[in-house]
């Protein structure tokens, strides 16, 4: 998670004001993140999802005020109402991110085997994730991977703060179930669970 | 005893588990934070180089964008009509006559419509996938306060010449293909230079638009008027001071522009 913090005001005023360097800034610190988030939900659609949402920040972009986390949720927002759009349904986002995976690790051209196992484990970490229930996995996904607090997350999602804390803690039980339990649990992925890097990178990397 | 091994779903509510794990700080001995820690770290990893793919398409994007915001605030609310004979009207006067000093201005005030395409035209690149059905507006920002505030041409600073390179350049083409730039303008004259003389501006153009990204035009254009009034709602944003999103998102099609004053008072 690559944060602005301090910076944040600053880069923002000077994108609104049209300074390119600022939003690339702005583009590299949100941008990563809102497409993980993205995946979680919505798979290989996360991408178009994100450009979508991306023109139309940068065209609403002098009317947002608030802090670094607050662009996030805006941003989280206007994707979320995209996808809305598209009627793409969290429910239908079965052959997610397996293709993806694979496609993507084998193209890639810095193949050291460091990226390729962080690239991996950072998918086989999200497609753990996306094996929750909808409203759970996109739950954890804003609180972890987007960085929101509950308010924020229940906000977006709707839902009470107490009712989002709920529901996160059961994800993240049942996620370390299957992290730690594979064998009793299901459909999970195994890879990530044997932690870090040695058990990913014998298999099927 | 019963405390350290959770029946996984049944555990109480643990509040601070997701604080502990975010701050790195999984309780040691305890396997499911342990398990759940290298989660969050994979899943918070940073960014490995093609996840940042596609960065040009966004700069160029964000540089369209700026070349729009030129376009008076004003204008949109006039009907399609009134907009298209503007357009037309100082198009043509833009051909005959060019105020010195004010080449651009006149190329930019007179382009509402070729700039709207240039906005998209330049994202074509990362929106071109985007389902062409979808229906763009319901989202878009209708809002543009800063921008209502200030009158007509004077909002031309910034960009008096960009370059004829990257995202200006393909800003130019796209008004040049539609016959907007004018012969004496600015624009044009970079252009040419750009080209290596003005015979050779349609081919340049040609590379420019076609060349590198060459994607589809997606029907899906952002830069259709927004039918609502440029009014920012001042009741509903500010009436969230309290560092909270505000409504559902179902309601920040239209609101979400002042949406997330989350600074805490």
């Amino acid at each position: 998670m690559t944060e602005l913090g301090d910076r944040f005001p600053s880069v923002l005023e000077a994108a609104v004001g049209g300074d390119q360097q600022a939003f690339e800034l702005l583009w590299r610190s949100t941008h990563p993140m809102l497409v993980r988030y993205l995946r979680v939900l919505y798979g290989q659609s996360a991408e178009d999802i994100a450009s979508e949402a991306w023109v139309r920040a940068i065209h609403g972009l002098n009317t947002f005020h608030g802090d670094e986390h607050g662009f996030r949720g805006w941003l989280v927002v206007i994707a979320r109402n995209h996808a809305r759009d598209l009627g793409r349904r969290a429910g239908r986002r079965p052959e997610i991110l397996s293709p993806d995976l694979t496609s993507e690790t084998n193209r890639s051209e810095s193949d050291t085997a460091d990226v390729v196992l962080e690239r991996l484990s950072t998918h086989a970490a999200l497609r753990l994730v996306s094996t929750l229930p909808p409203s759970q996995a996109e739950m954890i996904a804003l609180r972890v991977i987007i960085g929101l607090d509950v308010a924020q997350v229940a906000e977006i999602v709707g839902r009470s703060p107490g009712a989002v804390r709920v529901a996160v803690h059961r994800g993240l039980r049942t996620l370390a179930g299957q992290l730690t339990r594979p064998a009793q649990s299901g459909p999970a992925e195994p890879d990530v669970t044997q932690s870090e890097g040695e058990a990913l990178s014998r298999r099927d990397v | 005893m019963s405390e350290t091994t959770p029946p996984a779903a049944e555990q109480p509510i643990d509040l601070y588990l997701v604080e502990r794990l975010l701050a790195d700080r999984a309780t040691p001995g305890d396997d499911d934070e342990r398990a759940l820690a290298i989660l969050f770290t994979a899943l918070r990893s940073p960014a490995v180089p093609s996840e940042l793919a596609g960065r040009e398409d966004y700069l160029a994007a964000f540089a369209a964008a700026q070349t729009l915001r030129i376009a008076p605030p004003q204008s949109r609310r006039k009907s399609m009509l009134a907009t298209l004979l503007a357009t037309k009207t100082l198009v043509a006067g833009c051909a005959l006559v060019t105020v010195a000093g004010t080449a651009a201005a006149a190329y930019t005030g007179s382009l509402p419509a070729a700039l709207q395409d240039v906005a998209h035209q330049s994202v074509g690149a990362p929106a071109a996938h985007v389902s062409p059905s979808s229906s763009p507006d319901s989202d878009r920002p209708t809002a543009r306060p800063t921008l209502s505030a200030t009158p007509k041409p004077t909002a031309i600073k910034g960009t008096p010449g960009p370059k004829p390179t990257g995202a200006a350049a393909r800003g130019w083409c796209n008004a040049f293909d539609k016959g907007g730039l004018g012969p004496k303008s600015k624009a044009r004259r970079a252009l040419s230079e750009a080209a290596g003389g003005p015979s050779h501006i349609p081919a340049f153009c040609a590379l420019v638009l076609h060349g590198a990204t060459g994607r589809p035009h997606s029907t899906d254009k952002p830069g259709d008027r927004p039918t609502a009034k440029p009014t920012n709602q001042p009741g509903k944003p500010a009436a969230k001071p309290t560092g909270k999103l505000p409504g559902r998102p179902t309601n920040m099609p239209t609101t979400f522009p002042s949406a997330f004053p989350t600074n805490q008072p």
